[in-house]
């Protein structure tokens, strides 16, 4: 089932399906390793609808809320 | 011969060009913009070569100015060769930057930095497969313990003199045929601008606006629409994101070539991230770091300042001024040698400890896990995480944190974030703090002085980005490995920070004391009094501390000295109440920034959006210090 990111509870890994918004966000998301077909790991949620910390690959990101939700994911 | 360092962020680029640089490293700015490179005359062997430091970047987008920059300068082909940083243990990531540098078809070898780091996390590299892949050199590195370094500058100078391509790095046939089919078409566009043909079609195929503004024929930009839009289709996602997903996976290709991991583990720092960036023990964590940093900074710092203020007091101005005939010249020595003082006693002492401070804390690379914890609170106001970085260097210095503002992207973002910064007590207003009220009210209402500051700038933050909404992109950082910092790259960075006190602020603090006793000298100040006292009658002062107000923003460190003078007494609260002492202070911490920062909010920010920033900061100060008044007439 595809989701978008920011609505994963925490501590999953998906699959990346695709990503959504503008030309800056798509080569922002896709230059930090976010690209279709990844799968990444959510491994710390901000409190307070605060950020995500993702793994993904061998690096970790942190993330806002508003871009996550650009992110189309599958569980 | 220049040797250009690129690399993506935290790859130990800086380490490396530290390392090596010398003293005379120059900061500059590209023409006409904010991103910066750092260069500096090295020897390697026996010659003298210049080495050049780009920005971080993760790719080479036209978007974001660093990287553009980055790739505009290394396309003029002025750089001898470019040494391409990667941190070792994130191989797979970083050869997506190394196949962009390849496409650019300027000669570059590769730097494995971090070979500890990659070897603890259990990834074994063949670097003569790498070499292989790549068809360019590879040198290992450890920059942070001087590792490899030589025999990289020696490899670089080296392979700078050779004319010796660097391998194609192909995409899959789909790509491939896009590419090839494009090319024909833009030969003419290519030489014309002397690019390389490869090149110019990926990047059009990649919807590079750059790129796009260069095509000058209707034709050719349909073709470029029809090849995207085939790319599009078959991937369905668009085509920047299918070629940049191939880039990521050729990238994963070679890597799975060239390296082998033999065991993956929980590393150190993950271990310590559990800790550190815990819902509730990171937040325990966060407060005890800055306690304990802004504790010994004050500590060692007050230790500092008053042997040095003495010295000057006692020692140099009395010896300088045997010299110096009576009257005009006076004025002007003893002002000059107050500015002096005042720089290396009242502001030095506190900013080099914050500044080494932080330093570290970058280094080690817990600011941007400040920035993960904070960014829920900063998107209250309407900011996000990683404008905490120059809040928190504004408490050492305005200068050095305004020009920390450029971190961030959005120039909304900028103005809020400098606009706040400018209000928060630096250094030389956390004395006025400690020294007026910390000793004539208290410990605890000095702290109450800054958790009101606190509270007040969210609210004009909340305010101001409530009055420019923009839908902020939302903050996206790369949480790095924790590192032991080195030495040398700690005092580097401070050195670079404290030099943009010393060349942008301190020429002029020296100025303001001059004009400052100079007013004095010919008596101008009852003059000015009489010319405020509007104001000091609304905040209830007394009329003689005007001109101290005034010229305040001269030496914001001086307000206190001035004010000592004004008075006529160092025993304040003989002459004011605890009020009037509070709401002079609250005045000072919010009111306009010192014309050094203005200085520099001019240059970051222009003519027109540092005119409100002050305003809003004069605007602030005065309803705070009326709001103290008030407050103290209720008590």
């Amino acid at each position: 089932m595809t989701k978008r990111l920011s609505d994963i509870a925490k501590e999953r890994s998906v699959e990346i399906k695709g990503i959504e918004g503008g030309l800056g966000i798509r080569q922002r998301l896709c230059e930090l390793g976010l690209h279709p077909g990844e799968r990444v790991t959510i491994e710390k949620t901000g409190i307070l609808g605060g950020p995500f910390m993702l793994k993904v690959g061998d690096h970790h990101i942190a993330i806002g809320r508003g871009l996550a939700r650009n992110i189309i994911v599958e569980e | 011969m220049i040797i250009t360092l690129a690399g993506q962020p935290n790859s130990g680029k800086s380490t490396i060009f530290n390392d090596v640089a010398g003293y005379k490293t120059i900061t500059a700015n590209f023409p006409g913009k904010t991103v910066e490179y750092t260069e500096s005359k090295i020897r390697i062997g026996k010659e003298i070569h210049t080495l050049t430091d780009l920005p971080g970047t993760y790719s080479l987008t036209s978007l974001d100015p660093a990287e553009l920059e980055t790739r505009t300068y290394l396309l003029k082909g002025i750089s001898g060769i470019t040494v391409n940083v990667i941190d070792a243990s994130l191989l797979a990531r970083s050869i997506e930057l190394t196949i962009q540098l390849s496409e650019l078809d300027v000669p570059y070898l590769v730097c494995l930095n971090m070979m500890d780091e990659a070897k603890k996390k259990g990834v074994i590299i063949d670097k003569e497969a790498l070499s292989e892949e790549l068809g360019v050199s590879v040198v290992e590195t450890v920059a942070n313990k001087g590792i490899g370094i030589t025999d990289l500058l020696q490899t670089a100078v080296r392979d700078g003199k050779k004319t010796k391509k660097s391998a194609t790095i192909t995409y899959s046939k789909q790509v491939e045929d896009a590419i090839s089919a494009l090319i024909p078409s833009i030969r003419s566009l290519a030489a014309r601008h002397s690019l390389p043909e490869r090149l110019v079609a990926i990047k059009l195929l990649e919807n590079d606006e750059y790129f796009d503004s260069l095509i000058n024929s209707d034709s050719l930009l349909e073709e470029v629409y029809a090849l995207r839009k085939k790319l599009e289709d078959s991937y369905g996602h668009p085509s920047d994101i299918v070629i940049s997903s191939e880039r990521h996976a050729e990238a994963l290709n070679i890597f799975e070539r060239v390296a082998v991991v033999t065991h993956a583990k929980n590393t150190t720092t993950e271990k310590i991230d559990n800790f550190l960036m815990h819902p509730f023990y990171g937040y325990v964590a966060l407060v005890i770091v800055l306690v304990a940093l802004f504790n010994i900074v004050f500590r060692l710092g007050s230790m500092i300042e008053s042997p040095i203020l003495d010295f000057f007091s006692t020692g140099v101005q009395p010896f300088i001024l045997e010299f110096v005939p009576e009257g005009f010249a006076t004025t002007i020595v003893s002002g000059t040698v107050d500015g002096i003082a005042g720089g290396i006693g009242i502001v030095l002492p506190f900013l080099v400890p914050f500044l080494i401070g932080l330093s570290i804390l970058e280094d080690v690379g817990y600011l941007p896990r400040i920035a993960f914890l904070l960014d829920s609170f900063l998107h209250k106001i309407g900011l996000h995480g990683k404008s905490i970085i120059p809040l928190i260097l504004g408490y050492g210095c305005s200068v050095p944190a305004i020009m920390g503002a450029r971190i961030l992207e959005s120039r909304r973002d900028r103005f809020i974030v400098i606009t706040l910064t400018s209000m928060i007590p630096c250094a030389a207003r956390i004395t006025v703090i400690l020294a007026l009220v910390g000793i004539y009210l208290g410990a605890n209402w000095a702290l109450g002085v800054f958790i009101i500051n606190i509270v007040v700038l969210a609210i004009v933050g909340y305010i101001l980005s409530k009055l420019m909404p923009e839908m902020a992109a939302g903050m996206m950082l790369e949480i790095p490995k924790y590192h032991m910092p080195s030495v040398k790259s700690v005092l580097n960075k401070t050195w670079f920070r404290i030099k943009e006190f010393i060349i942008v602020a301190w020429p002029i603090i020296i100025l303001g004391s001059i004009t400052l006793s100079f007013l004095n000298y010919y008596n101008i100040d009852s003059y000015l009094n009489t010319a405020i006292s509007p104001l000091t009658l609304l905040l209830g002062l007394p009329t003689v501390i005007g001109v101290t107000l005034v010229f305040g923003v001269l030496r914001k460190e001086l307000a206190m000295l001035m004010l000592f003078q004004a008075l006529g007494t160092e025993n304040v609260i003989s002459i004011m109440s605890k009020t009037q002492i509070l709401t002079f202070t609250m005045f000072i911490v919010f009111y306009i920034p010192c014309v050094a920062t203005i200085g520099v909010m001019l240059k970051e920010i222009g003519r027109r959006d540092t005119f409100f920033a002050v305003l809003i900061g004069t605007v602030v100060a005065i309803i705070m210090a009326i709001l103290v008044r008030i407050g103290g007439m209720l008590l």
